[in-house]
């Protein structure tokens, strides 16, 4: 039977292990951006702020190595108009290694602007410090 | 010596699921918690919509402007995370992507929603790109 039971894999020298052909995400969060921010479930986050109207700033419990690592956005859309969620523009500041700011938008005719949704995702990728 | 092990299946000792492993210097993390559990491409043109590539997805079901993935395996909760993008608006991976808007919503522990519009606030065809993360259950 080609089956290993082990608690932790580390490779040779102790260090990062390398999962064929694979990457593991090394962040996630689900949370409510509506009234006091609240995460629903998270891998690898300290904490999440409330910058303002659909601004959010993820912080990190490890930090990624560099900031060459990738993000991914999920939304729910209102009943009062389409969500858009992103990486931020030009009023958001650049991602570190330890933090990240994500935008959350409106797309409405007279409604249109930042807004705080009730369900965003948002994943990371990449290696760790 | 390669320093690798050739097995077929790993299982946590004390608990299947909880593999510790090392992912940076001196930083570690639970295997499980970040493995895709399900992901899936599909075209909202296609009547029923079915998945060109899955994996971790049983069907999809067609919602009337909205396409229902459904997980093979149900989650531990409904807090889990789904990530979703919009590609072109033809079946042909290669082409430009076109303005999408996909949204995703989390419907119960063995579903995810997800419904596509285009700058017009019209439902919109487009190809899907979903991946699923969180604890199975």
């Amino acid at each position: 039977m080609s089956q290993l039971n082990i608690d932790t894999i580390q490779n040779r020298s102790g260090g990062t292990v390398t999962l064929t052909k694979q990457s593991a995400a090394k962040m996630y969060i689900n949370f409510n951006g509506t009234g006091t921010v609240a995460i629903r479930d998270d891998l690898n986050i300290s904490s999440l702020v409330d910058l303002g109207p659909g601004d959010y700033q993820l912080n990190y419990t490890t930090s990624f190595l560099n900031i060459n690592y990738v993000m991914n956005y999920g939304q729910k859309n209102e009943t009062s108009g389409r969500i858009q969620v992103n990486g931020g523009g030009a009023n958001q500041a650049d991602p570190t290694t330890s933090r990240s700011e994500i935008m959350a938008y409106r797309e409405h005719s007279s409604l249109a602007g930042s807004f705080d949704p009730q369900f965003i995702y948002v994943t990371g990728y990449g290696d760790l410090a | 010596m390669t320093g690798i092990i050739k097995v077929n299946e790993l299982q946590g000792r004390s608990t299947a699921k909880n593999i510790t492993v090392t992912v940076g210097p001196t930083t570690t993390m639970p295997l499980e918690k970040g493995i895709v559990k399900a992901w899936v491409y599909f075209f909202t043109v296609d009547n029923p919509p079915n998945p060109d590539g899955s994996f971790g997805v049983s069907s999809l079901t067609d919602n009337t402007q909205e396409v229902e993935v459904n997980l093979t395996s149900a989650m531990s909760n409904v807090y889990y995370c789904p990530v979703a993008g919009g590609g072109g608006s033809t079946n042909d991976p290669t082409t430009n992507p076109s303005n999408r808007s996909l949204a995703v919503i989390v419907m119960s522990t063995t579903k995810v929603d997800s419904e596509v519009y285009g700058t017009d606030n019209n439902p919109k065809e487009c190809q899907c790109h979903i991946a699923v993360l969180g604890d199975l259950a």
